[in-house]
């Protein structure tokens, strides 16, 4: 892990967590982005990628926990943060959660 | 399981958490050196010039054995299980991503096999922990075989590939980073507790999962309605600075406070299988560290394109 990036080099605009390419680019490149997330005073928020061949329709979006601190407060109050809606960025149809349970 | 709230969530936890009882754990441990040890005796047979690949030959088979034992699954079925499971978490990732119809006949031939073993166990028990978790009950309630089928999906994806990429981010880390190799090879049991962990903390294995708010709520000075998704990222919150002292640093006696997040940040859905995953981590360094001490990577690995899996496809090493 010598991947250290000054946030500085990764603005906000300048990157899109819901674009497949961003996780197909540069360790040191995801690692900036993550790093200009923590350092702001909110939550950034993000649209769902429009998947092409995807059956389902484009999702509303979703903010995005990039602190430690939280991460930690939506994992442990389930009263406020549920996983009934699903646990993966898109909904999923029914007939797959069936599987997955 | 992963996509349900309490109660239900709860019963179903308490009845498969039988099946990770200390009892069947230890039974377990006992197969995992036995694993990664034929694993290694296979190596130094099969691969005279010391080179293979990390990921084929040593991450992959240990925990997709493991979870084959647990379940009772034959040998024979195993590389069927494997191939299910790339198609599964590939998804996104070009080189294994087919159509969604594809995925949706993977999840359902998946589904079908384990309702199979499941309805077999439930009328003719053995020893293994598919029949543990067949004839448990809690509270009344046992499983249906179909929740079986989806208990077993979530194992066998939840269980195998994520153990696997840990192995693998593991010896990338270690062949980086000598000095800490060396810090815990030299003390390897003083040191295990801490190293698996920080492997776990850096290599984060799941990257994130989804969350929806249930009512209005401020977190971080941020207004999220009800309805709304968060998505908590576990490799971001393992960087976080302001928790970890010089995170992104490689550091195997590094303090287990505070809790990495790579098995979740807490909760009732923390990884129910932490400390299985801790246990086949450490016991295959421990194997390579004792009959492969040049173990390296030699080549940059691939990783998979995947915002969920942090994946790693292929990677050569060399032990000679």
């Amino acid at each position: 892990m010598s991947s250290t990036e000054s946030p500085v080099g990764h603005p906000i605009g300048s990157f899109d967590l819901s674009d497949p390419e961003f996780w197909a680019g540069s360790r040191a490149a995801r690692d900036g982005a993550f790093a200009t997330l923590r350092s702001l005073d909110h939550l950034e928020y993000f649209d769902e990628w429009d998947f092409i061949d995807s059956p389902l329709p484009k999702g509303p979006g979703y903010f995005a926990l990039t602190r430690h601190e939280d991460v930690w407060f939506a994992s442990r109050n389930p009263q406020l943060f549920c996983s009934g809606h699903g646990t993966n960025i898109g909904d999923i149809p029914i007939e797959m959660a069936e599987f997955i349970g | 399981m992963i996509a349900l709230d309490d109660p239900r969530h709860f019963r179903l936890r308490s009845i498969v958490a039988k099946g990770f009882a200390p009892k069947e754990i230890y039974r377990i441990e006992e197969y995992v050196k036995t694993k990664a040890a034929d694993i290694v005796d296979g190596l130094l047979e099969r691969f005279p010039d010391g080179e293979c690949d990390f990921v084929e030959q040593i991450a992959a088979p240990l925990p997709l054995q493991i979870i084959c034992e647990m379940m009772g699954i034959p040998h024979s079925d195993q590389a069927q299980i494997f191939n299910w499971t790339n198609v599964i978490l590939g998804v996104g990732d070009p080189e294994y991503v087919g159509s969604f119809d594809e995925l949706m006949g993977v999840l359902f031939a998946m589904f079908q096999y384990a309702q199979a073993l499941g309805d077999d166990r439930l009328a003719n028990p053995r020893d293994d922990i598919a029949s543990v978790l067949m004839h448990a009950v809690v509270d009344g309630e046992r499983l249906s075989s179909q929740e079986f089928g989806s208990f077993f999906i979530l194992l066998v994806v939840a269980g195998n590939e994520t153990t696997r990429n840990a192995i693998s981010h593991g010896m990338k880390l270690l062949t980086d980073n000598l000095d800490q190799r060396q810090i815990w090879f030299d003390n390897f049991d003083e040191h295990s507790r801490t190293a698996v962990e920080e492997i776990v903390r850096c290599a984060a294995p799941v990257i994130h999962f989804r969350r929806t708010a249930t009512e209005d709520v401020v977190l971080h000075n941020t207004k999220i309605a009800a309805g709304q998704k968060v998505v908590l990222w576990y490799n971001s919150a393992n960087r976080d600075g302001t928790v970890f002292t010089d995170p992104d640093r490689f550091d195997v006696r590094r303090p287990l406070t505070p809790q990495q997040t790579g098995f979740g940040a807490g909760g009732p859905h923390f990884c129910l299988g932490a400390n299985l995953a801790r246990r086949e981590i450490s016991v295959m360094f421990n194997e390579i560290r004792l009959r492969m001490p040049e173990m390296r990577v030699t080549t940059e690995p691939d990783y998979l394109q995947s915002a969920f899996i942090n994946g790693i496809k292929r990677m050569r090493c060399s032990w000679k």
